[in-house]
Order: C-alpha cells, then sequence, then structure tokens
C-alpha cells in the first residue's frame, strides 16, 4: 500500500496551502498526510497533523469541512487503535460515527461502523457484531466499493471469532470479489496493483 | 523609411509594407499631427482593418481597439477590447485578459449611457471569473463590483447571478460569510421574473448551501425540484451547465456513478459549445473535483488517477500552480484511502 507515496504528495504540496485562499485545501492535506503517517507507524507526526486539521476546522468553518471532516475523524480512529489506546478509540470511533449518520454519505457511514466494530472486537464480540451488521446494512443498495471490502473483511473476522466459519467463508467470499473488481480498475497501473494486492489486508483475504 | 517585407491580405491580395528605420522618427511624426487630425487617421485605419479583417477580427482585436480608442470611437473600442480579452482567454493568457478587461473598465465612463449597463456587467462578470480561475483574492472585490452596478442598473438576474459566483471564493476563508450571499441571493430570486431563472438560482442556492452547511435532505431534495424545472424549460446548455453542480449532491448523496456520468457528460455538452476557454469555465472547476472524487468512491481507481494526471499535465502546461497542487492533493486522497487502508495495513 502507498502510504509513504501519498505522504510524499502531501508533504510536497503542504507549503503552497500557507495562502489564507487555500485553507480549504490545507485541511484535507493534513488529515491525509496525518492518516498516512499512522500507517508508517510515526504517530506523534500523524497526531500533529491530524490535530492541526482539527484545530484549522474549530478556529473557522469553510467549504466541504463537513466532508473533511468524516475523514479527519476516521484518521483519529485509526491513530487509537494504532497505538493500542482502546479508550480513546472507542470515543473517537464513536465521534466518527455520530458526524458520517448527520450525512447521506454511504461509503463513509459503513467505515465508521467497521471502525466501530474494530474498537469492539478487542472487548465486546457482541457490540462489534452490532456493528458490522449495521454497516452490512448501510451499504444495501448502495454501490460503496471503497468500503465494501473492507465492511465484509472486518465482518468474516469477526464471524470466524464468533465461529460462524459458513458466515465467515460467504463474507469473506463477497470481500475477495470486491478486491479483484478494485484491482481490475487499476490494469494499466501496474505498480500500483501490486501495492493493493500485496497489502497485508487484501492478502489475508485473497490468501 | 525602408521596405519591411510583405503581407498577404485576408482576400489573398499582396501588399508592400514600410517602417520607419528608428522608432523615434516614427514618435516624432505621430506628435506633430494635430490631435484632431490624429484621431480622424486612427479611425480610418480602424475601419479599413476592419473591413479587410472580418473574417478574422479577434486576431486583429487588439490593433482594432487600439485605433478605435484613438479615434475616441469608444463603443467600438469596447467592443474590440472584449473580443482581444475573450482572444487571450482562449490562450489561456491570463494576466493580458486581465489587463484588457480592465482597461474596457476603464473605458466605461466615455460610453453612451445606453450601451454602459450591459458592458459593465458583462466585463465585469468575465474578470471575477478570471481572477477566480486565478485564485485571485480580487474575485470577491470585483464581485461586490458587480453586484453593485447590477442592482443599481436594475439588472436583478445579473445581481443575482454574481452572488452566487462570489458564493465559491468567499467558501475558501468563510462559510459564513458565503452563506450570506446565498440566502440574498434566494431571497432576491423572488423578484426574478423568468420561471427558469428562478428555479436556475434555487438549484445554485441549494447547492452551495450544502457545500458550507454541510448535508440537508430539505436542501437536496429543493435542488433535485429546481432541476426537473431547469430540465423541463428545455436548454441543453442551462441545463448542462447546473448538472455539473449538481454532481456534488449526487457524489454527496452516494449516487457516485450517477454523479460521474453526469458530470462528464454535461461537460461534453458545455464543450462542444465552445465559447469559451474551459479554463474560463466556473462549471469546468466544479468538475474538477467531482470526477475523480466520484471515480475513487464508484472503485474506479486506474481511471481516477488517470484522470487526475491528465489534468495536472495540463494545468502544469498553463504554468497554473496552485490548482496543479490541488490536483495532487487528489491524487494523494486515492492513494491513501483507495490504495492503502484496511484493517490489517495499520
Amino acid at each position: 500500500m502507498d502510504f509513504a507515496g501519498a505522504l510524499a504528495i502531501c508533504d510536497s504540496i503542504l507549503p503552497s496551502f500557507q495562502h489564507p485562499a487555500a485553507r480549504p485545501w490545507r485541511r484535507l492535506c493534513l488529515a491525509l498526510a496525518g492518516s498516512a503517517e499512522t500507517a508508517l507507524g510515526n504517530y506523534e507526526g500523524a497526531l500533529e497533523q491530524l490535530v492541526a486539521a482539527q484545530d484549522d476546522m474549530e478556529r473557522q468553518i469553510m467549504i466541504a469541512d463537513w466532508i473533511w471532516c468524516m475523514w479527519l475523524e476516521s484518521g483519529l480512529t485509526d491513530l487509537w487503535l494504532a497505538k493500542g489506546d482502546l479508550a480513546q478509540a472507542e470515543t473517537q470511533a464513536k465521534r466518527f460515527l455520530n458526524v458520517t449518520l448527520s450525512t447521506a454519505e454511504r461509503t463513509c457511514q459503513a467505515l465508521a461502523w467497521e471502525a466501530n466494530a474494530r474498537v469492539a472486537a478487542a472487548t465486546d464480540l457482541m457490540r462489534a457484531k452490532d456493528c458490522i451488521t449495521a454497516a452490512l446494512s448501510t451499504m444495501e443498495g448502495f454501490e460503496v466499493p471503497l468500503a465494501a471490502w473492507r465492511v465484509h473483511a472486518t465482518a468474516a473476522e469477526l464471524c470466524e471469532r464468533m465461529g460462524d466459519r459458513d458466515l465467515a467463508q460467504h463474507q469473506r467470499t463477497l470481500s475477495r470479489a470486491r478486491i479483484l473488481e478494485l484491482a481490475h480498475s487499476l490494469i494499466g497501473e501496474e505498480t500500483l496493483r501490486k501495492t493493493f494486492l500485496s497489502a497485508p489486508s487484501v492478502r489475508k483475504i485473497l490468501g | 523609411m525602408r521596405p519591411a517585407g510583405c503581407q498577404h491580405l485576408p482576400d489573398g491580395t499582396l501588399f508592400q509594407r514600410f517602417e520607419f528605420v528608428h522608432a523615434l522618427y516614427r514618435e516624432v511624426f505621430y506628435r506633430r499631427q494635430a490631435e484632431a487630425r490624429r484621431a480622424k487617421l486612427h479611425q480610418r485605419i480602424g475601419e479599413h482593418l476592419e473591413a479587410l479583417c472580418s473574417e478574422r477580427l479577434g486576431e486583429v482585436a487588439p490593433e482594432l481597439a487600439h485605433h478605435f480608442e484613438e479615434g475616441s470611437d469608444w463603443p467600438r473600442a469596447m467592443k474590440y477590447l472584449r473580443l482581444a480579452a475573450e482572444t487571450a482567454g482562449r490562450r489561456y493568457a491570463l494576466p493580458e485578459t486581465t489587463a484588457l478587461l480592465r482597461h474596457a473598465l476603464d473605458l466605461l465612463g466615455n460610453l453612451p449611457e445606453a450601451e454602459r449597463a450591459v458592458n459593465e456587467t458583462e466585463v465585469l462578470a468575465k474578470l471575477a471569473t478570471v481572477y477566480i480561475v486565478s485564485f485571485d483574492g480580487r474575485a470577491i472585490d470585483t464581485y461586490e463590483a458587480l453586484v453593485q452596478r447590477a442592482a443599481h442598473y436594475g439588472l436583478i438576474d445579473v445581481e443575482v447571478r454574481a452572488l452566487l459566483d462570489m458564493a465559491y471564493p468567499l467558501s475558501w476563508n468563510s462559510s459564513e460569510r458565503c452563506l450570506g450571499v446565498v440566502e440574498r441571493a434566494l431571497r432576491l430570486s423572488a423578484r426574478q421574473e423568468d420561471p427558469l431563472m428562478q428555479a436556475t438560482t434555487r438549484a445554485s442556492c441549494f447547492v452551495r448551501r450544502l457545500w458550507v452547511c454541510g448535508w440537508d435532505l430539505r436542501d437536496a431534495e429543493e435542488c433535485r425540484k429546481a432541476l426537473a424545472e431547469i430540465r423541463a424549460a428545455g436548454d441543453p446548455i442551462v441545463l448542462a451547465r447546473h448538472l455539473v453542480d449538481y454532481g456534488f449532491v449526487q457524489w454527496v448523496s452516494s449516487e457516485y456513478r450517477e454523479a460521474h456520468r453526469s458530470t462528464v457528460e454535461s461537460l461534453a455538452i458545455l464543450s462542444r459549445k465552445g465559447e469559451e476557454h474551459p479554463y474560463l469555465s466556473l462549471a469546468y472547476w466544479y468538475s474538477q473535483f467531482i470526477v475523480p472524487w466520484s471515480l475513487l468512491f464508484v472503485g474506479e481507481w486506474g481511471e481516477a488517477l488517470r484522470e487526475i494526471k491528465a489534468r495536472i499535465t495540463m494545468v502544469d502546461k498553463n504554468g497554473d500552480q496552485f490548482r496543479a497542487q490541488t490536483l495532487r492533493l487528489y491524487q494523494a486522497w486515492v492513494l491513501r484511502y483507495g490504495l492503502c487502508w484496511g484493517p490489517g495495513d495499520l
């Protein structure tokens, strides 16, 4: 997965977003850079970038903030999860869910339920199951591939842990199908396609 | 004087050119003429050139504007300054376009009263658009001037449009100010006489409210209803402009594929119309984020990246650094959230 690529772009363009008229783009850039830092294990840098984006948004509301806010909350949830701070992760995951539920954005809603399921999986499997069920029903009737493969992957993992192997296999098959469709969209972008297919979460599903 | 080569006229006639051996001679002869005679000669040259190049006026518009301005033929000077600005805009020569439009504004006071309103408001609108696409803060002041002048002339449709277009640059700094002009436009729309204009205003207002206030089902519904009225009116160009705008509503409603399809089709319609360089069209710029974002969300990641790269190449070619950086940001978004996020990857 090309976290380093995304981070390199963000680092190179962030200085051009210092101009007051460029502040809406600066927020997205900080949120993206922060979440890429998390993925690369640089948690302190990640927190710094994500909090900077949050501070910017609290200071002055601008165009599309409500959209960037969902991705920012998602980034913060992943950060606390990655750091192993479950209490912070739980609070953050709820915030992530609340901001998405005030929109009609099904990809973010499904991802927020899925993030809550991952957080809950550490302490309360039943709640994790409820969350992933909500994620699955959020996607019904909508084409949300960005969320679908992850939701099905997490659902498969939870079903496995709860001893429902058939359902786990079914969810894995659905996740696999979505992954292959996404990989197919990258024909002509071979390096990225390989990067995607070699990501640990993808490999885990594809076997 | 000395010969300066030959040139073909548009009708195929070959003529000999001459020039002064030094620009100073030219300047002295020019200045020695009485002002009235000089103006008359400029006017005659302008008229002659206008007749000779009637099929290619855009190419000689700067010369025509100059001769008619020196000849104090203000309506023609204005006409050719605006044509020269349009030609420069098509070449994406934004500083030149800006200079020509600002000069046109300087000449407005010389125009007969009857011609002033249309010229002033159209030139201000074009100048404001150039400032927006250049990310120039003067866009807001220019729109404010346009709103004020349109109100002065009683041009309600122009006033409303200016408020709606001003909402975009205002939204870069403050949602509150953006919302202020949107609400003002919505109130003014009650005074618009043409039902189609009223519908276009409502559609634009509700989209802009969603930009800055967040999701609201009623606003989305109102927007959908207004769009149905615009569709029923049957003007494909007006509909295409509003469909690009509406792409945002579709995207935030999770109708990603439809947002992409409708935006791309609408852009094709606007491009076939070909009245202006896409760079000078706000619809084109609104499409710049809807197209890649909807491709990302619908899982067409390869196409999203190719689309972004093609646009980066184009803006780099035009030296539009800021725009290139915003596109690179969307590229990072695809790489981060499209390709780079799974539960086990953290």
